[in-house]
């Protein structure tokens, strides 16, 4: 089963869709494709537990049982390998 | 240069902008070094997206139109939200030559040591060509525009500077600066605004603390939610029936579900160009930390006092369109992106939610008189795109109620007018940043 990650920002359109896109490529060049969605962050709430990721590109104001990622670094550049690692942890997990 | 325009007009008009859309941004792409298939790719990505916005905007369109056009209220201009203007925006040639410019802008001005922010949120530019877009409309002059659309990317990178200490501490977003217009420009106006709130007393001290409201407003965040709230509502006071009520309602709720869905091929079209200019920050600037990384306000949007301020402000927007005298304006698409006009605000407040909400209500006010007053404009412009789509009838005007209620271009789109109104606003405004910079410093 394909893991899903939902991509969250403030609005769901722009940079929640550059750091998607990224974080497709380096699945799919890993070999694990994954499904995904966009959101708005104030969304997350009723998304929650439908998803095996969040990955937000702002922190995340709520308690929510999917585990959240902070993306900010796949945009910056700051510590990106980081942030794809611990991605693909999660989504390499059974 | 009257003939340059001229024929530049013709070409494009020529062609109709969906053709000539993707071909500016494949050369673009490979001014920006991208590689040809991807290049290929990404600019045929924005074709489709342009397309697909059209065609929800015309189905909204024609599905409004029957009950909205029917002049039976009085609000007869409808915010759709900002993806028209975008639209608007990438269905010009505006838009590439304006991407390249503002990078290179940028370029020089860091150079010259007259800015630390370099600006890599591509996306975002769109709101510097749009300023240079309404310019040209209102001048008929492209040198004009795209001066206006310079001084616009000039304005937000030296805002970007001067909030970045704040953005870094409140924000917890180090080495980063916030570059988006429809959001920073507000930065002084909630700095003013607080200037004030701190001479009236009792009122100074006053604070609300988001986490108890936060729950109950839960589904106010959900966007398509909030489109079928407001399409039953719009189909009430348009004195529709049970059915035109119900198509209004789910057609509003198709509006924001469906248009981030579009609207993100245009951004998934641009990452290729994203990718370089930040490729070029990494490597022209690899270990100046002094240089800000110039981002999209999101990474302010999940504040909770931000995300919770945008939330009360949700149903009081709606609540002030409808009582304030003479408001044309149907908020609706734009009820989804409250968070990026109020994140500065709460910025300059210092997380204050009290003096957040009570600066953010006039802002709105000024938005919805400005968004109406703008509203023609906008949709002629929609209506000149030389796509062949459903237009609305006359008594039904399309507006995007923040971005197209923003008070910064409207200034810009009368300033460059020789508006003497405009014209004196500038030492105003001059000397109200002045004093901003000086008591940031302190």
């Amino acid at each position: 089963m394909r893991k899903k990650v939902i991509f969250a920002c403030a609005t769901g359109v722009a940079t929640s869709t550059f750091v998607s896109q990224r974080v497709m490529q380096y699945c799919e060049e890993n070999g694990v494709p994954i499904d995904y969605e966009q959101s708005n962050v104030a969304s997350l709430p009723s998304l929650d537990n439908t998803a095996d990721l969040i990955v937000a590109t702002t922190t995340v104001p709520y308690d929510l049982k999917t585990p959240v990622i902070y993306g900010m670094g796949i945009i910056t550049g700051i510590d990106e390998d980081e942030v794809f690692h611990e991605i693909m942890k999660v989504i390499k997990e059974e | 240069m009257q003939g340059w325009s001229l024929n530049v007009t013709s070409f494009y008009n020529g062609l109709g902008p969906i053709i000539v859309m993707p071909i500016l941004v494949f050369i673009l792409a490979l001014l920006f070094s991208v590689k040809p298939g991807k290049a290929f790719r990404s600019s045929l990505t924005v074709g489709v997206s342009l397309i697909g916005i059209f065609a929800i905007i015309g189905l909204l369109i024609s599905m409004l139109d029957p009950f909205v056009g029917s002049g039976t209220g009085r609000h007869d201009v409808i915010d759709l939200g900002w993806s028209p203007l975008t639209f608007v925006t990438w269905a010009s040639p505006f838009a590439p030559i304006v991407i390249g410019m503002t990078v290179l802008i940028n370029l020089v001005m860091i150079k010259f040591n007259l800015t630390k922010t370099f600006n890599v949120d591509v996306w975002n530019y769109w709101h510097f060509a749009f300023a240079g877009i309404l310019v040209y409309h209102g001048t008929n002059s492209v040198v004009l525009g795209l001066l206006a659309a310079s001084f616009a990317s000039i304005v937000l990178l030296k805002l970007a500077d001067w909030t970045a200490p704040m953005v870094h501490k409140h924000f917890n977003v180090p080495g980063v600066s916030i570059t988006t217009l429809s959001s920073v420009i507000f930065f002084p106006v909630g700095w003013l605004g607080n200037k004030i709130i701190d001479w009236i007393p009792g009122l100074r001290n006053w604070d609300l603390t988001p986490q108890s409201i936060q729950k109950r407003l839960g589904f106010f965040g959900e966007p398509y939610i909030v489109g079928l709230l407001m399409g039953l509502l719009l189909g009430i006071v348009t004195g529709s029936d049970v059915k035109g009520i119900l198509t209004v309602g789910l057609t509003c709720s198709a509006l924001m579900f469906l248009m981030p869905r579009v609207v993100k091929f245009l951004m998934e079209g641009l990452t290729p160009i994203t990718e370089a200019v930040r490729e070029k920050y990494k490597k022209r600037y690899p270990d100046r930390k002094d240089i800000y990384i110039g981002l999209d306000v999101s990474v302010a949007a999940g504040n909770p006092t931000v995300i919770t301020t945008a939330l009360i402000l949700l149903p009081l927007f709606i609540i002030v369109a409808f009582i304030m005298p003479g408001n044309r304006v149907f908020p609706l698409g734009d009820l989804a992106n409250l968070t990026t006009l109020i994140a500065m605000v709460v910025l300059a407040s210092k997380g204050n939610m009290f003096r957040s909400l009570l600066i953010g209500i006039p802002i709105l006010i000024a938005d919805l008189y400005i968004a109406a007053q703008m509203a023609p404009v906008l949709t002629n412009m929609l209506r000149n795109t030389q796509v062949d789509v459903h237009v609305p009838s006359d008594d039904l005007l399309l507006t995007s109620a923040l971005d197209g209620g923003n008070p910064f271009r409207y200034w810009i789109y009368y300033l460059f007018q020789g508006d003497l109104i405009a014209l004196s606003l500038i030492p105003v405004i001059g000397l109200l940043l002045f004093w901003l910079v000086k008591d940031l410093r302190r």
